[in-house]
């Protein structure tokens, strides 16, 4: 993931604080009705499946702008556009949130709404400082070392990618995907 | 965590196939017994889990442990040649971790309370991504090899296990020590790697 710069002031005021404190969407781990529409992502969802995670009934929080803990935000997340920083224009934009509390997880996976995307610009930026425990992996890459508002862009928009917290404190990233289909 | 070399031709592929065919015994994430000890390090950290917020109810790992583990008890394990055993004893398990399963961050409070403690841990199938050993200073343990040995930098380093993979995880780990403990701790088996 390459380092893009430190956003920190253009974080609404408040907002890490409400992610900290709100549930969000209690978003399950396992969503077959969402891992649909290729013979590659069925097969992924097979391999979920077969590995016992339906079972397991994980979630994690997840925010986008139709949450309503979100609402008051929605206007000064218009930033996320960001403009300045993406080199051109892109049809397609859309952002989410996700926390991870202590034990929650994300498997290994790839994002599907970006499966059939001509091109793709996928970003991530930290709202939570690091901490030891706080894994987002691909490949065998691990990022570190990160402060909350450090923006990195993935190298590969379709990595198989997958995150876990087993340290003792939140951990919060904000996604942004551009691209056209 | 240091590499020490591989060990592959040690490796007996019957003791992956009863590992992967049994539970072994079920070892849940919360200990209190063992993980609020005598060391104050060790109770910060227990009251930093409990106000983490972890469930309880849902983490394991699959344990199975020298002569106490009835799915393994015919197990004769003899140290690799490449960890020195000379004027030492050891402990080993093995751990299974399954997809879904986690160990916190944590330290192995038995390294402690034994003289020169040496910390190992064997890789029994090659690195496959998703599946975590992280360790502190925002490590991750890759690219390994069934077979390759790694020394722990101390043996009561930090660090913490997870599988988001799709497979179980699985490895061999020991803590080899000379015989005379450094304190009164008469646990006789500690459960999380």
């Amino acid at each position: 993931m390459k380092y893009v710069g430190n956003f920190i002031d253009k974080v609404p005021d408040g907002l890490i604080e409400t992610l900290l404190t709100e549930d969000g969407e209690i978003t399950p781990v396992y969503q077959p009705d969402k891992w649909q529409g290729s013979p590659e992502i069925e097969a992924a969802l097979k391999q979920v499946e077969d590995a016992g995670y339906p079972a397991l009934d994980y979630y994690f929080h997840q925010y986008t702008d139709n949450t309503k803990c979100m609402q008051s935000f929605v206007d000064d997340l218009k930033w996320l556009k960001l403009d300045g920083v993406v080199p051109r224009r892109f049809d397609r934009h859309h952002w989410w949130i996700v926390k991870y509390n202590p034990g929650d997880m994300q498997p290994m996976h790839v994002d599907p709404h970006v499966r059939d995307a001509k091109e793709c610009l996928r970003y991530t930026m930290m709202l939570t400082d690091f901490a030891e425990g706080h894994i987002l992996t691909h490949d065998d890459f691990m990022l570190t070392d990160y402060k909350a508002g450090d923006l990195f862009l993935w190298e590969d928009y379709y990595c198989y990618h997958g995150a876990v917290n087993i340290g003792y404190t939140p951990r919060i990233s904000l996604q942004v995907s551009f691209y056209n289909k | 965590m240091k590499y020490i070399g591989n060990c592959k031709e040690w490796i007996q592929p019957w003791w992956i196939e009863r590992i992967l065919s049994t539970d072994g015994d079920i070892s849940p994430l919360h200990q209190p017994q063992n993980q609020n000890g005598e060391l104050p390090e060790q109770q910060e950290l227990y009251k930093n889990f409990c106000s983490a917020g972890f469930d309880k109810r849902k983490f394991y790992v699959n344990m199975y442990t020298q002569n106490k583990t009835k799915d393994i008890l015919d197990f004769k394990v003899e140290a690799p040649e490449l960890i020195d055993m000379t004027g030492k004893v050891w402990k080993w398990w093995f751990i299974k971790t399954m997809p879904g399963q986690l160990s916190h961050w944590h330290f192995d409070p038995h390294t402690v309370y034994y003289k020169d403690s040496e910390r190992y841990w064997i890789a029994l199938h090659d690195y496959e991504p998703g599946q975590i050993f992280t360790w502190k200073g925002g490590k991750l343990l890759t690219d390994f090899i069934a077979g390759d040995i790694f020394k722990f930098d101390k043996p009561h380093m930090m660090h913490g296990t997870a599988n988001i993979s799709m497979n179980p995880r699985y490895s061999f780990q020991c803590t080899v020590h000379k015989p005379e403990k450094v304190s009164l701790y008469n646990k006789k088996y500690y459960t999380i790697d």
